[in-house]
């Protein structure tokens, strides 16, 4: 009531409010591309300043719109190409959810080809790859720092590890090789650097909320308590801390706590779209695609201070 | 040129019996169906196994709730109303378009946005334009299929299909194209039209003639006038408006939507989809949840849905358009309430449907379901219904569409009007 009565004596106050609250969100977001065509699922390549995307291709009048492609933008220069080739296939081929191992050695993505579902695996260094049929119904995989193993979601709702490159592998339609883990309702998991834990969102208790677990599938702990979604969380590259994507507020911000779910801090503010937010190798930036007047890019978000 | 002998007279000229309260529809079809219980309808205390995993939010109605995913028009609940107990078709089929509800409907029956351009008609733009976006699949049933159509009225009253992505560039029909180097205004010259009128007719002869009739004639129509072609140029709305539309070929498709209405089309059909048809398996084709529902909903579709037609209602609204014009939202059926072993939902009958406009009472939420909203507990609205409460909206009253041979013997649904 005082800012009312006295404006010029609150002004004081309001400015050092705006510093304070300035200071909070650690500075303005640098746009790192500006097409706004509809992106997802950006991760930094191991050891390199190469952010790898998916981006829905340009649909234009003819031909096979809207399949998505996974670029590759090298930083700082910020020039964008195919990651993945596009491919001859029928009927066309949409990438997404790119995953990398921690020595950049294994990939793993998802794959729609001719409206069928597939994930691929590839050991780039010895140029072997797995590729994972339709049924049953898998994505959003996530790989361990050596390559060795991969989580990822089994039909839609059951998280599961697999041993990869074991001999006796014919690919992950074989059950007996499975390794479920969690409960019904399990998405969007993400192994920690250093290999230890994965973190993942499951509505097994009421709504979306983010849980953490041992890579042996021990020590299953909640990490968030809050109405509404919690969800595409990422380990930073010390294992220390987490990003993840709510509504909390009613709308989609990404948001940044300690790995153990304490000092949350929140990265963005803004009344359109952030989210699928992804570490830069420095842990003091954060990727995230947001939507601003309507369009999707990629800006870069400095991590507030723990 | 015999063929510009019967040019003179508007194509479907058709003068409306009584003027209703919409003289415009735009019909925002959801093909598959949006899972009722993960949108519209939520049930938070389903049993395990069928409660969605998002959280309600309240709608500006008091008491009634949408879930989480959509904000934007829960907000704007004094905008729109519900119908809860919509009964469709459970399978892929456009025959909700037409009111037809079961395996016996009829092939050739005209579908509401053919019904609605008969009663209107218009002199320069087609009167039933459906926007779908590029790429779409060769699958979907809203293209060509029976009770998509002009059906029995035959191919004049066939929907005018265009394409528009992300960009709002707009692909109209071959025939409809100028060539390069051309502009509505050099048209004005006789003998750029004269040629032009030859290479469309080169590309129609092959066709059946009411067809080559249908499309001449549009074309002449349109190609002659300016402003009516400049209806499909996107560009020269503001850019805060795109903006506010999203910059996905749905948001680009309704926003084009509403210049086409403003331009004078009384029926505008905007097909979901957006850049990212193939993201999913058997789901990214429209709202065919069978696999991965709730990522797809929360990551995808409720995003773009929300933000689409909250800024359509209000646009509309902003522009003095909205009372006269119906906008109804709705997909072929609803989705099982229980969730499948993919992480999906399947078909199922009971789905709800989004209203506003046009005459419609705002702020209604029509019909109760069970605790899993799979069942009606209260009087199913059918297709003949949503076909015949768009009849009467228009104008086209039980004698007129008594005349025209459709939904005779169809009930509006009495609480929205």
């Amino acid at each position: 009531m005082t800012c009312y009565k006295r404006p010029a004596a609150a002004i004081p106050w309001l400015l050092l409010a705006v510093l304070l609250n300035g200071a909070a969100w650690a500075g303005d977001p640098v746009q790192l591309t500006n097409d706004g065509a509809f992106k997802r699922d950006p991760v930094f390549w191991p050891g390199k300043n190469e952010l790898i995307f998916c981006q829905a291709q340009s649909a234009t009048t003819s031909g096979n719109g809207g399949l998505m492609r996974t670029m590759r933008m090298t930083l700082p220069d910020r020039k964008v190409e195919m990651f993945l080739a596009a491919g001859e296939e029928a009927g066309g081929r949409s990438d997404r959810e790119m995953a990398v191992s921690g020595d950049g050695r294994v990939i793993a993505y998802a794959s729609v080809v001719n409206e069928t579902s597939k994930m691929r695996v590839k050991d780039l260094a010895n140029n072997k790859s797995i590729e994972f049929k339709r049924d049953p119904y898998v994505n959003r995989p996530t790989l361990s720092p050596k390559g060795d193993r991969l989580a990822f979601v089994k039909r839609g709702t059951q998280l599961v590890l697999l041993d990869l490159w074991k001999d006796d592998l014919k690919d992950i339609n074989d059950e007996a090789k499975d390794q479920p883990f969690g409960s019904p309702g399990d998405m969007y998991p993400n192994y920690s650097p250093d290999g230890k834990r994965i973190v993942f969102t499951s509505h097994r208790d009421s709504d979306y909320e983010i849980y953490v677990i041992n890579a042996d599938g021990t020590g299953e702990t909640r990490l968030t308590n809050s109405r509404g979604m919690d969800i595409n969380a990422r380990f930073s590259p010390d294992s220390r801390q987490i990003a993840f994507t709510s509504n909390r507020d009613g709308n989609y911000e990404v948001y940044v706590m300690n790995a153990d779910g304490q000092n949350l801090r929140r990265v963005t503010s803004h009344p359109e779209r952030d989210d699928f937010p992804c570490w830069h190798p420095d842990g003091k930036h954060l990727v995230v695609v947001s939507e601003r007047q309507g369009k999707f890019d990629l800006y870069q978000y400095d991590v507030p201070d723990r | 040129m015999s063929g510009l002998s019967g040019l003179s007279g508007p194509a479907v000229a058709a003068t409306p019996r009584r003027a209703g309260k919409a003289r415009a529809v735009i019909l925002v079809w959801l093909w598959g169906g949006p899972p009722q219980m993960d949108t519209f309808d939520p049930k938070p205390d389903a049993p395990s196994g069928h409660r969605t995993p998002f959280s309600t939010i309240p709608t500006r109605t008091p008491g009634e709730h949408f879930t989480e995913l959509l904000p934007r028009l829960a907000s704007r609940s004094n905008m729109l109303s519900v119908v809860r107990t919509t009964m469709l078709f459970a399978d892929h089929n456009p025959l909700p378009l037409s009111g037809q509800g079961g395996p016996a409907a009829l092939k050739d029956e005209p579908s509401f946005g053919a019904i609605v351009a008969k009663h209107f008609g218009t002199d320069i733009l087609p009167p039933f334009i459906s926007i779908s976006p590029p790429g779409t699949s060769s699958g979907a049933g809203f293209l060509g299929g029976p009770g998509t159509g002009g059906g029995r009225f035959g191919r004049a009253y066939d929907p005018f299909e265009i394409k528009c992505n992300a960009l709002a560039q707009i692909d109209l029909p071959k025939e409809m194209q100028l060539g390069d180097g051309m502009s509505p205004a050099r048209l004005s010259d006789r003998r750029t039209l004269l040629r032009d009128f030859n290479a469309a007719k080169r590309v129609v002869e092959a066709q059946a003639a009411t067809d080559h009739e249908r499309v001449f004639e549009s074309a002449y129509r349109m190609l002659s006038a300016r402003d009516a072609f400049e209806a499909f140029d996107v560009s020269k709305e503001k850019e805060r408006v795109r903006e506010s539309y999203g910059r996905s070929s749905f948001g680009q498709s309704l926003l084009l939507g509403r210049r086409l209405v403003e331009a004078g089309v009384p029926f505008v059909q905007v097909n979901w989809s957006t850049g990212t048809d193939a993201l999913f398996e058997g789901a990214g084709m429209g709202w065919d949840n069978h696999h991965n529902n709730f990522d797809l909903l929360a990551s995808y579709q409720c995003p773009l849905l929300d933000r689409g037609l909250s800024a359509l209602l209000d646009d509309l609204q902003d522009r003095g358009l909205l009372d006269s014009t119906l906008v109804i939202a709705m997909g072929e059926m609803g989705r099982t309430p229980g969730i499948s072993g993919r992480g999906g939902r399947d078909h199922w009958p009971l789905c709800s449907t989004l209203w506003a406009g046009g005459g419609v009472k705002p702020g209604r939420f029509i019909g109760r379901t069970d605790r899993s909203a799979g069942e009606a507990l209260t009087e199913p609205v059918t297709g003949s219904m949503i076909g015949t409460t768009i009849a009467e909206l228009v104008g086209l009253d039980s004698q007129g569409r008594g005349e025209m041979g459709v939904l005779q013997g169809g009930r509006t649904i009495d609480d929205l009007l």
